[in-house]
């Protein structure tokens, strides 16, 4: 796949662009019609596989550390150890990358068909701004049901180690909870947050923005799908990276 | 009035209108026709800003909408209705609830005048009873009419047809036909219709012109354009005569209409 | 003549949508059959059917004495006879990521693979030739207009030399003039193979331009109706209705009072 230096600039402006127009729009209006509608919608149906990714990501490190830490005996430290690297890093991915097909790839779908059957013309010719009508509430949806769920899913994360534990290396649950505050504190919970945050937008703005760009019929939707998660992934990790190195030297120079 | 003056727009290396020069006049009803890709519909288009020229002039109502922004052409489609060729019905809403669309979103008006409009807008079009069905449970030809009851209930002065017989069967053909006849003179609004049947336009039309090579090659009354020589044109007019359908002019066929 | 497409009791049905109950036709060798019917009568599922892309409920389709459905029938004989069989989509249905050549390369090489690559090429640069869009082969589907769409949906239907054309709407959506010529062009093919054609359509020109016999679609069964011209003259009320375009009749009452 070669991918012009060129044509990857001009679809990060043009998603910085209709960042600043969802933005735009937010300010003039307000908050449309819909959001919590849409909220509860993405939210209810993405509960179950952030549940099961969550409680899996969580059971499946725990033991791969148990495995490690079992051989200078250091098992005490898994509830902790688990904890800290599925609530900073493991969990959040993960369900980010879910997240990403479940209501990214759905929503872009839903806007591109919408694009592609001249609905979208359609509401402009009523004199209505499809923005904030049609694309905010689903960009606002995404974003806060993302951030509901990835804090979900990481609380999963935590229980699904320490079930993997209790039932795989007999650790005590309490001795599990125990060691947690050790290693969890507020600045590794706000870089939590600061993280799902980010990926939430992620998710909902190349979403959006790819369905509300579609052209060509059927095949255009296909392609948008395929787009917006395929690129959502990628800003994630790139996203990861970047949230990870900013929290690092911002919590430095606060002395935390 | 709708005035398109020296309009020209290229798509790539694609010319589709070069330089094209013609007018609308108050409660006419105007056929655009032409042969596939001559830039009917994006003639169409141009009014309402969802394709904007890259040169030449367009006004309405003496407002030159040429340079207008996407805000600025709210109001020109608040006067202006597109109806699009396929219904493009919002398939997550109701009926009542895709006709009351372009009501509702401009706040202003009271539940019960939306609930009246909608009922008004929707049996104006032969529709009754369907309030709470949805696109999907509709044929296509009761879609065609709700998309265009939809249309007409924020009440525009004008009103656009893409192309809305193409495609359909002669008798839904007619139905649709009748119906744009009907509504205009009911109404008293501007009907501009872009196809390519020009026996629904030597039915109904008050005006037909003719595109070819995204220009204006004929522009002219009904009498006009059956004892027209312009090869174009000719070749329609034979179309019509081998169909074998009569042609009678809307108004004598149901005087008691 | 003989027949060479034989439906028996066709019943077909979508869920709350009943389509087809008891219908049957036979289609002569070497004609022109044409099916009119109104929008969403089930023409398009009745090509399907004659293409046995879709099952019928109950109710047989034979084509040259073979009964397609018939699951003890073996494969490699059922897939003789269809290869005899060239479809027409109404939406055309190409393959956007090939180019126009390769469009009609890739069916013979999937379904003839006894030809050499330069029959392919030879073959399919003639049929687009033939059909009016040689001059360009190398572009894309989506790169072309509607009308040559509709052209290129015809050459791959005759990619494998078919005997039997099952034609969707092949002129749907186009302007009376390009549409006449598409109805030549489809007509001059079907004389040169000697090729049986089954045509649906809901515009009558078409039908009388193309048809040598013409058929109704009502009430989940045929009407025969016989030639264009017995077509033109007919006094049921069914036909005069459709061909005449009239509000009023077996096909539904429009109420059109504005009032």
């Amino acid at each position: 796949m070669i991918l012009s230096l060129k044509k990857i600039f001009e679809s990060f402006g043009s998603l910085t662009i209709f960042y600043g127009q969802l933005f735009k729009s937010f300010m003039k209006n307000g908050l449309p019609k819909g959001t919590l509608g849409q909220v509860g919608y993405l939210g209810w149906q993405s509960l179950g596989v952030t549940l099961y990714a969550g409680l899996f990501a969580g059971a499946i490190l725990a033991i791969q550390f148990y495995v490690m830490l079992s051989d200078f005996g250091g098992e005490a430290m898994i509830g902790g150890l688990n904890t800290s690297a599925n609530v900073r890093q493991v969990a959040p991915l993960l369900i980010a990358f879910l997240l990403s097909g479940k209501i990214g790839a759905f929503t872009s779908a839903e806007l591109g068909t919408m694009k592609v059957t001249e609905q979208i013309d359609a509401i402009r010719c009523l004199g209505i701004d499809p923005i904030w009508h049609v694309v905010l509430p689903r960009f606002l949806g995404m974003v806060i049901a993302s951030i509901l769920l990835l804090t979900f899913g990481v609380v999963m994360s935590v229980l699904g180690g320490m079930i993997a534990s209790s039932l795989v290396a007999g650790i005590n649950p309490l001795q599990y909870i125990a060691f947690i505050p050790r290693v969890i504190t507020s600045e590794s919970l706000i870089s939590g947050f600061f993280k799902s945050s980010v990926f939430g937008l992620i998710i909902g703005g190349v979403s959006c923005h790819q369905g509300i760009s579609t052209t060509g019929g059927a095949r255009g939707v296909g392609i948008t799908v395929t787009r917006s998660a395929v690129t959502t992934m990628l800003l994630i990790v790139l996203a990861d990276f970047l949230t990870s190195q900013i929290m690092q030297t911002a919590l430095k120079l606060l002395d935390y | 009035m709708i005035t398109f003056r020296d309009v020209h727009k290229a798509f790539g290396e694609k010319k589709v209108l070069a330089g094209l020069n013609f007018s609308v006049h108050s409660e006419e009803i105007v056929f655009l026709l032409g042969t596939s890709g001559t830039g009917k519909s994006v003639t169409l288009k141009h009014i309402v800003g969802l394709l904007r020229p890259d040169s030449g002039n367009i006004q309405i109502d003496n407002e030159d909408i040429t340079g207008y922004s996407e805000e600025d052409f709210a109001l020109i489609r608040k006067k202006c209705g597109y109806v699009f060729q396929h219904p493009a019905l919002f398939d997550s809403l109701s009926v009542f609830e895709n006709v009351a669309f372009g009501l509702r979103a401009h706040g202003e008006l009271q539940e019960s005048q939306i609930q009246d409009k909608v009922t008004q807008s929707l049996e104006l079009v032969g529709l009754r009873g369907i309030n709470e069905k949805y696109p999907h449970e509709l044929s296509y030809g009761e879609q065609k009419r709700v998309s265009i009851a939809r249309t007409i209930a924020p009440g525009p002065s004008y009103l656009l047809f893409d192309e809305p017989t193409t495609g359909l069967d002669p008798i839904t053909t007619n139905a649709v036909n009748t119906l744009i006849f009907k509504l205009s003179r009911k109404l008293g609004v501007t009907s501009i219709v872009v196809s390519h049947d020009m026996g629904c336009a030597l039915k109904i039309a008050d005006r037909i012109i003719v595109l070819e090579a995204g220009r204006l090659a004929v522009d002219g009354n009904v009498n006009e354009i059956w004892s027209c020589s312009q090869p174009l044109v000719k070749s329609f007019l034979e179309e019509v005569r081998l169909s074998g359908v009569d042609i009678k002019r809307f108004d004598e066929e149901n005087p008691h209409s | 003549m003989e027949t060479l497409i034989e439906v028996k009791n066709l019943e077909f049905s979508y869920p709350g949508l009943p389509l087809f109950k008891e219908t049957s036709l036979e289609i002569k060798k070497g004609e022109v059959f044409v099916l009119l019917g109104p929008s969403g009568s089930g023409k398009t599922t009745l090509a399907k059917l004659l293409a046995g892309l879709i099952q019928p409920k109950q109710g047989t389709v034979l084509i040259e004495g073979l009964d397609i459905f018939d699951p003890k029938v073996p494969p490699l004989k059922r897939e003789n006879v269809f290869k005899k069989v060239g479809m027409v989509f109404q939406k055309n249905a190409l393959f956007d990521s090939l180019n126009l050549l390769e469009n009609i390369t890739f069916p013979q090489k999937e379904r003839l693979p006894e030809r050499s690559q330069a029959e392919r090429l030879k073959r399919a640069q003639s049929l687009l030739d033939r059909v009016g869009i040689g001059s360009f082969p190398t572009l894309f589907p989506d790169e072309i207009s509607g009308g040559m769409q509709k052209r290129l949906g015809i050459a791959r239907a005759l990619a494998l030399d078919p005997e039997i054309l099952i034609l969707d709407d092949p002129t749907a959506g186009l302007d009376p003039v390009t549409s006449r010529d598409i109805a030549d062009l489809i007509l001059e093919l079907q004389k040169e193979k000697n090729a049986t054609a089954f045509v649906i359509t809901n515009d009558v020109s078409r039908a009388t331009q193309m048809g040598d016999r013409v058929g109704l679609l009502k009430d989940e069964s045929i009407l025969l109706i016989g030639s264009p011209e017995e077509m033109k003259s007919s006094q049921n009320p069914a036909v005069k209705q459709f061909v005449e375009g009239l509000l009023n009749g077996p096909f539904g009452d429009y109420q059109m009072e504005v009032s």
